[in-house]
């Protein structure tokens, strides 16, 4: 009974043999501290390190691998590979190839993924696919000795992280694909070979896991999307480039662009966001709009008369500051000359620049972002104060430097604030902190009007007094008219600023006529497709009243029965003399 | 000869006159532009309004969710069918409402458009 049963278990013991085959990360070639392992969760970007080949023989009693042919691949934008070891040291016969990169492995139908003996004598193929489309470069290792075993290590390979995109998938980094493993004295060929306890090796040093999102923290007066942005970082040069990999494109409708690629926490980087200004118009055709049209629109005579009057409500010694404005930026973006002092160089060159006098501009002869626009960390924007702005720097700029050197941090977030040259009442800039000037909210408080009103900004206090103003246009003998009146209902108004647009390819503008007080300072401008205008009081008890009108003439550029949607009013602005910026409606 | 070459002339005289009519074939209201809701206009489309009398009126576009008046036109209507323009080129797109005034400011008509 014994015999028979051992009859018919014999084929089970006969054929329980197995051979497993691992790789396994075995410490870095050069360690810091001698016998000691650095572990494989410490590995960085340019680490050289060790991937061993262990082979085990479940039962050596009777067989003994002595030969083996392992077939393996490496992702080669991942590794460097640096060599092989041969643990044997020369008492066996060693053999290995690396082939190039354009190969892909393709499974056997019959066989798991784990059986490297069913993969390499089933119906596994390799591909030719090409160096951009193979991520895995193969290898093979073949070794065989004359006695002693093939146990333990049988290769010990050597790596280097090479530097790779943030998020470069890792897995499978190392993955034996097959093998072939005999007992040469006795010809067995061994018909159960597995990959096992790891089959693959899929560390990912921890830096290429991080996450960067950068945000400028826009005013709901800005359109986000008409502005790029992209990581750079200085090259040997001291020039601001792109790294490798990192994008360049528009900005989300919130402001926000992923700056993970490229990005790293050794080396120093800056976000640089400027205008674009394209619009998609699948109708009429894309265009763009230029920098100076925006630019238009964030320095107004709303922002003339708030400075006019922090200048000229200074107390009775004229000693005062701080009566109109309410924050520290506002002194800042007030100083349009840049010589470290808000004063009355600076409105004179705001109103030239709103008159459009002489094509005078705040942004120079360069009409470019970079003339106009300042980024401030959200750190920064939040500790500026009236008491502390000069010892932030105020020059314009694109950059938004990072601070990005903080260890042992995964996932980084970064927010700019964003503000102008000439915008006196934020009213394109980023919400500035709760006001802390008593004085002006005592004030404010006093006239029972807003708690903030001189930097009231759509985006901060959409409480605005509103006013009104009508728009009609008209075809009258041959030319276009359109005209604009004012309902200023109780308010005194100082200043009045329209961006009016029109189809310049069916108009043409001729002139303007204003009908307004005597003291009023009238403006008009021309800009290809629109028109700015408006009035402003300096001085004086007169004020912009409701006989106040503008009359635009166009002469049309071809047959035209009527106007409908020719003319548009697309921006306004208006102050009264206090300097509180008001919402001026077209009814 | 002298005839020929007058209507030789006058025929290069009249090819050599501006010609700047817009191309405004493509899209038309046919029916009343304010019995139709919804409507999508593109630029330099025609829509058809039906006065009661003739006189003076005030059509304007009025952003349906900021009420806001972009554009407003006075023209002179006449009793019966009048075509008129829309231009939409500098328009924002969005939803509007359309909106007939009469000479007295009577809203006459109303209706929605999408532009």
């Amino acid at each position: 009974m014994k015999k028979l049963l051992f009859l018919l278990l014999f084929p089970i013991f006969a054929f329980s043999q197995s051979i497993t085959i691992s790789v396994d990360y075995a410490g870095l070639i050069v360690e810091p501290v001698e016998n000691e392992i650095t572990p494989v969760t410490d590995l960085e970007i340019g680490d050289e390190f060790y991937i061993d080949i262990t082979m085990d023989n479940s039962d050596n009693s009777e067989r003994k691998a002595t030969y083996a042919d392992i077939w393996f691949t490496f992702k080669n934008d991942a590794f460097e590979y640096l060599g092989v070891i041969n643990p044997l040291d020369g008492t066996n016969n060693w053999y290995t190839y690396q082939w190039p990169s354009i190969y892909q492995f393709n499974n056997s139908s019959t066989a798991t993924v784990d059986d490297l003996y069913g993969q390499y004598y089933t119906d596994h193929t390799w591909s030719s696919v090409g160096d951009e489309n193979s991520d895995h470069a193969p290898m093979q290792i073949r070794t065989q000795t004359a006695g002693p075993e093939l146990t333990g290590t049988v290769a010990r390979l050597k790596f280097k992280y090479k530097q790779v995109q943030n998020g470069f998938d890792f897995s499978e980094s190392v993955f034996l694909r097959k093998a072939s493993v005999r007992d040469n004295t006795t010809g067995y060929l061994f018909t159960d070979v597995k990959a096992f306890p790891n089959q693959t090796f899929d560390n990912a040093p921890a830096s290429t896991t991080v996450t960067a999102q950068f945000k400028v923290l826009f005013p709901s007066t800005l359109d986000a999307t008409l502005f790029s942005a992209g990581i750079y970082t200085p090259d040997s040069d001291n020039t601001w480039v792109q790294p490798t990999g990192a994008i360049y494109e528009n900005l989300s409708s919130t402001g926000t662009l992923n700056v993970t690629q490229g990005f790293n926490i050794t080396d120093d980087f800056a976000v640089i966001t400027n205008w674009d200004g394209y619009v998609v118009d699948a109708e009429n055709g894309d265009y763009t709009i230029p920098f100076s049209e925006q630019y238009d629109e964030i320095v107004t005579i709303s922002d003339v008369v708030l400075a006019f009057n922090e200048l000229a409500n200074r107390g009775i010694n004229m000693d005062e500051t701080g009566n109109e404005f309410n924050y520290g930026i506002q002194y800042m973006n007030a100083d349009v000359n840049g010589d470290g002092s808000f004063d009355d160089q600076d409105t004179y060159l705001m109103l030239a620049h709103v008159l459009d006098s002489d094509n005078s501009s705040l942004l120079g002869a360069n009409p470019a972002m970079v003339m106009a626009s300042k980024f401030y960390s959200k750190a920064d924007w939040d500790a500026i104060t009236i008491s502390n702005y000069s010892q932030y720097p105020n020059g314009t700029t694109l950059m938004s430097f990072l601070d990005n050197k903080v260890a042992n941090t995964q996932q980084f977030s970064f927010e700019s604030a964003i503000t102008w040259k000439g915008d006196v009442n934020l009213s394109h800039s980023t919400a500035p902190p709760a006001a802390v000037n008593t004085s002006a909210i005592a004030k404010s408080a006093s006239l029972g009007v807003l708690a903030s009103p001189q930097a009231a900004r759509f985006a901060i206090n959409p409480d605005l007094i509103t006013i009104s103003s009508g728009l009609v246009t008209e075809l009258k003998d041959g030319k276009v008219y359109a005209t604009v009146t004012l309902d200023p209902g109780t308010q005194e108004i100082a200043g009045l600023q329209y961006k009016l647009s029109y189809d310049n390819t069916k108009l043409t503008f001729d002139s303007i006529n204003f009908e307004t007080v005597n003291t009023s300072t009238n403006f008009g401008s021309n800009k290809q497709n629109y028109v700015k205008f408006g009035s402003f009081i300096k001085s004086g008890d007169e004020v912009l009243s409701e006989s106040t009108k503008y009359t635009l003439i166009f002469t049309p550029k071809v047959q035209l029965t009527n106007t409908l949607g020719l003319i548009v009013i697309s921006n306004t602005d208006a102050a009264n003399k206090k300097g509180q910026q008001l919402n001026l409606e077209i009814k | 000869m002298k005839k020929l070459l007058s209507v030789l002339l006058l025929f290069l005289v009249a090819a050599c006159v501006k010609n700047d009519l817009i191309d405004y074939s493509s899209y038309y209201f046919s029916n009343d532009i304010f019995e139709t809701q919804g409507g999508v206009v593109l630029d330099a489309s025609l829509v058809e309004i039906n006065l009661d009398k003739s006189g003076k009126y005030v059509i304007s576009l009025e952003d349906e969710f900021t009420s806001k008046v972009v554009t407003k036109e006075q023209f002179t209507g006449n009793k019966g069918a009048n075509v008129l323009y829309v231009f939409t080129k500098i328009v924002p797109k969005g939803s509007y409402y359309l909106t007939l005034i009469d000479k007295n400011g009577n809203q006459v008509q109303k209706t929605k458009i999408s532009i």
